[in-house]
Order: C-alpha cells, then structure tokens, then sequence
C-alpha cells in the first residue's frame, strides 16, 4: 500500500475512533497529494532507446529479450527502430515500472531515457 | 575461437592469441570497475553511471549504489576467469561459464567495448571500417579489441540462443 495513502487511513483513525469514524465522510485527501497519487499511478511514461554506434545489434535484441520479455521479432522490430530511426519507445508503464526498465537496461550499457507520452 | 554448449554451461575455447586478448580485456575491465565513479574520466562516467532520470541526491546515490553492487557481482565473475586464463601450458583453453554467468559476461564483454571507444574516442565510422584498413589505423589496438569482443559476443548469443546449432 502506497505509505501515503496508510497516512492518510491512520489520520481519519486518530481524528474519528470507532463508530463515529464508520458515519463521518472520509476527508478528501490533499489535492497536492492527489496529483502525486495519478502521476504514480498513470502508465504514461514512455521508456525511450537511443542509437549508439557501439553496441551490437544482436546484443541490443539480446537485451530486450531479457529485461522486457519480449520475442525475438519484436525485439528486433524495436532493435532496427532504434537503428534506423535513432530511438525506439520501448515500454509505455507507470513511472515506477518505468524506472525499473530503465535501470535494467542502462546497466547493461544502452542509452536510455523517460519521458512523459503526450 | 569456439563457444560450445553443454546442457546449462557455455565452453570457451580459446587458442593463444584469443586468450591473451581475453585476459587483457578482462583485466583492463576488472581494474575499471574498481574505480569510483568520480574518478573515471568524464568519458566512462558519463556511459557507466548516468542516469537519465532526474534524481535528488538521496536517489542517485542509491543508484550508484546499485550499479557498484551490479559491477561488483560482475567483478568476481572476471576474477574467476582471469585465474583460469592465468597459468595455462597447454592450448587452447575452456573457459566454463553456466548461462547466468554467460549473461554477465557478455554485460562485460559490452562495457568494455564501450570503455574502448569511449576513451579513444572511436565512433561509427572508425568501428566499421574496412577490415584491412583497422590494421593501419593508429587505433588499431583497441580496434581489434573491440572487434574481437564483438565476435565472441555474437558467438555466445547464438550459443543461449541456438543450444544444439
């Protein structure tokens, strides 16, 4: 459970205890916070691969295959975009995930970068 | 040079030459990973631990953290290969590596073909040059490196890729 919403559920505990908590409305959450929560939550961030001239073609659709699952023809339909293209959205995921495949594919020496979908 | 597959293990042969370019490869990448980021120049840095994200400084600290664990699990792999490389009186040498390792290695065999062109500054143009033109060019050491390490890249994936081929 997202720690803020574990605040938030804690705070209406403290402020209403036992039956009165269960008839008075749950306040609504700080509408900061709430931004914060759909932008966690929203699965438009796009993980972008960018060309470079060092790393293998093979390789590039060997790493996909491994850190996004995908099968070797959309591993190399994704490998020639980032060739021929110069880049290739490769994931669209929430920001976590999103992070997640960035990490796993920077580590593994890819240029790689976020970027919010319009 | 041959990468040969045995049920869950990967074996590479290596005559002389191959294995003296792969222990140096290997060797040169060991003491690399060693270095702090801070320390490496801008070049390697920017390739090995950037992040394209923008992270406060609590999080990119942790993200170095992890990458130094990543490359330190990756250290002790080329520490093991480097003793088998060491000592060797009779040719060619079987390197074993089981298929996690084989995913490792071939992480390594790519940061360092990226150190290679990082620091001698070597770009599309240079990498695919013309073969017999590689061996005029001044750069031709960390040319053949780079080709070399492209080569038993390619061979290992075929191997995880094609186990019976």
């Amino acid at each position: 459970m997202d720690s803020r919403l574990m605040q938030s559920s804690m705070r209406a505990e403290l402020l209403f205890p036992e039956s009165a908590a269960a008839a008075v409305e749950m306040p609504l959450a700080d509408p900061v916070q709430d931004t914060d929560l759909l932008e966690a939550f929203d699965p438009g961030w796009e993980v972008i691969v960018w060309n470079d001239p060092v790393n293998l073609m093979s390789y590039v659709v060997y790493v996909f295959r491994q850190v996004l699952s995908f099968d070797t023809q959309t591993a190399q339909k994704h490998m020639l975009e980032v060739h021929h293209l110069g880049k290739s959205c490769v994931a669209r995921a929430t920001r976590e995930k999103a992070e997640h495949y960035l990490q796993q594919l920077q580590q593994r020496g890819l240029k790689v970068s976020l970027q919010k979908s319009s | 040079m041959q990468v040969l597959r045995r049920h869950q293990v990967l074996e590479i042969v290596l005559f002389q030459p191959e294995a003296n370019l792969m222990r140096k490869s290997l060797t040169e990448i060991y003491k690399n990973y060693q270095i702090a980021a801070e320390d490496l120049p801008e070049a390697v840095r920017k390739l090995w631990y950037s992040n394209s994200c923008e992270l406060d400084a609590e999080d990119q600290a942790i993200w170095l953290d992890h990458l130094s664990e990543f490359r330190g699990e990756n250290s002790q792999l080329i520490e093991r290969l480097c003793d088998d490389l060491n000592g060797i009186e009779s040719w060619p040498v079987i390197l074993t590596v089981s298929l996690p390792e084989a995913d490792r290695l071939l992480t390594v065999m790519n940061d360092q073909r990226l150190y290679l062109a990082a620091i001698h500054n070597l770009g599309e143009l240079e990498i695919n040059e013309d073969w017999d033109r590689v061996f005029l060019s001044p750069e031709k050491h960390p040319l053949v490196n780079i080709h070399f390490l492209a080569w038993l890249i390619e061979l290992i994936i075929i191997r995880l890729d094609h186990p019976a081929s």
